[in-house]
């Protein structure tokens, strides 16, 4: 999808107008941040926004996280352990301590 | 102040201009312009933006103009010095605006070479293959060839050099992107207290407000301006009313009979027009 960011007023409210004006495009909204259907007129009216309001407007394009394709496999696997970790409480660094699982510090390093 | 019409020259603190060719707009318009040859008079400030020309079909914004009006009898609220300081921290933030369509448009024009000269490179060795298979004279595709392959690495180089600046150009925009976020937190700050402000100033003027009603030549019921649901008009009269205006209000299609009374009622250099 298009990730549209608004980084004035101004260009927040015609994203808003834009949502309004085309919710068939407009698939989500969070406040100053949408994402846009995939289609020309989706491009098109991320950007014109950009056109109109310029560097307050920041365009991307998203795409689904496929973990088995884009993230190594120690870090998939901490995170499912430490996700389904039996005592909730327990913070990453003391629960990665003494096992296999990659440190903060190692993750933070680690570019995908 | 002095108006130039039709048949002469006006001067004057209440003129009536109901019998002469003047479009209250115009009047306005000369009114707000140093330049205008037509009306020489005390500039206008704030609260004339709001309720400089009063006619009975204006739209009006009440907590607006009261707030403009307030602040030009000399009240302040109690948000104003955090209004100032956030103006200040405001205007001190002054991001950098990259211009990367050229770092796009550059990065993708040397995507767009690379792949087309591989598939050319692809295609003339193929055709060499099958000429040196079918022995066949080989030199001139082999030029080709050597030339295209040439081609090929300085357009990777490119392309490689492209995408780098592409990126450090977005890194640059990221980092401004920080300001932006951080000066639009603070937009939205202030828009709170101005907000706050207003009500303040709807509270703090509210008995004044109702008096300005009641003295007016006007139908409307006087109430407080959070409760006041009649015409805009009478609300933008008893704002001019209550405010200290130095420029002349242009009033078409006024109540008043006289532009005495009108200069009297609204506290201010006046003039009568009509629609």
């Amino acid at each position: 999808m298009l990730l549209v960011i608004a980084y004035s007023s101004a260009a927040r409210q015609k994203l808003r107008n834009t949502e309004r004006a085309y919710p068939e495009v407009v698939r989500r909204r969070f406040g100053r941040v949408g994402l846009f259907r995939e289609t020309a007129l989706g491009a098109f009216l991320a950007l014109r926004l950009r056109e109109r309001y310029g560097a307050d407007v920041q365009l991307a394009r998203t795409e689904p996280l496929n973990e088995f394709d884009d993230v190594p496999e120690p870090v998939r696997e901490a995170a499912v352990a430490y996700a389904n970790r039996d005592s909730p409480a327990t913070p990453y660094p003391k629960f990665a301590a003494g096992t296999d699982h990659p440190s903060v510090d190692a993750l933070r390093e680690q570019e995908l | 102040m002095r108006v130039r019409t039709t048949d002469g020259d006006r001067v004057g603190q209440a003129l009536d201009l109901r019998d002469e060719a003047v479009e209250p707009t115009r009047l306005v318009e000369s009114i707000r312009d140093p330049e205008s040859p037509v009306v020489s008079a005390a500039r206008p400030g704030a609260v004339h933006e709001r309720v400089g020309l009063l006619h009975p079909d204006m739209d009006l914004d009440i907590r607006g103009a009261l707030a403009v009006a307030g602040r030009s009898i000399g009240l302040e609220a109690p948000q104003a010095t955090a209004i100032a300081s956030l103006n200040r921290r405001i205007e001190a933030i002054d991001p950098d605006a990259p211009d990367l369509r050229a770092a796009r448009r550059r990065a993708a024009t040397a995507g767009e070479e690379v792949v087309s000269l591989k598939e050319r490179v692809e295609r003339t060795s193929g055709r060499l293959t099958e000429r040196r298979a079918a022995d066949q004279p080989t030199e001139e595709l082999e030029a080709k060839l050597a030339d295209l392959t040439q081609r090929l690495t300085e357009a990777e180089t490119e392309a490689i050099a492209a995408r780098q600046a592409l990126s450090q150009a977005q890194a640059a925009a990221a980092t401004a992107r920080d300001e932006r976020e951080r000066r639009l937190a603070l937009v939205d700050r202030r828009e709170n207290r101005r907000r706050e402000a207003r009500a303040w100033f709807l509270e703090a003027l509210s008995e004044r407000f109702e008096q300005a009603l009641a003295a007016l030549p006007i139908e409307a019921t006087p109430a407080p301006p959070s409760s006041y649901d009649g015409p805009p008009f009478a609300a933008a009269l008893a704002i001019a009313r209550l405010g200290a205006i130095d420029a002349p209000l242009v009033v078409a299609d006024g109540p008043f009979e006289t532009p005495i009374e009108a200069r009297g009622a609204l506290d201010a250099p006046v003039i009568l027009t009509r629609l």
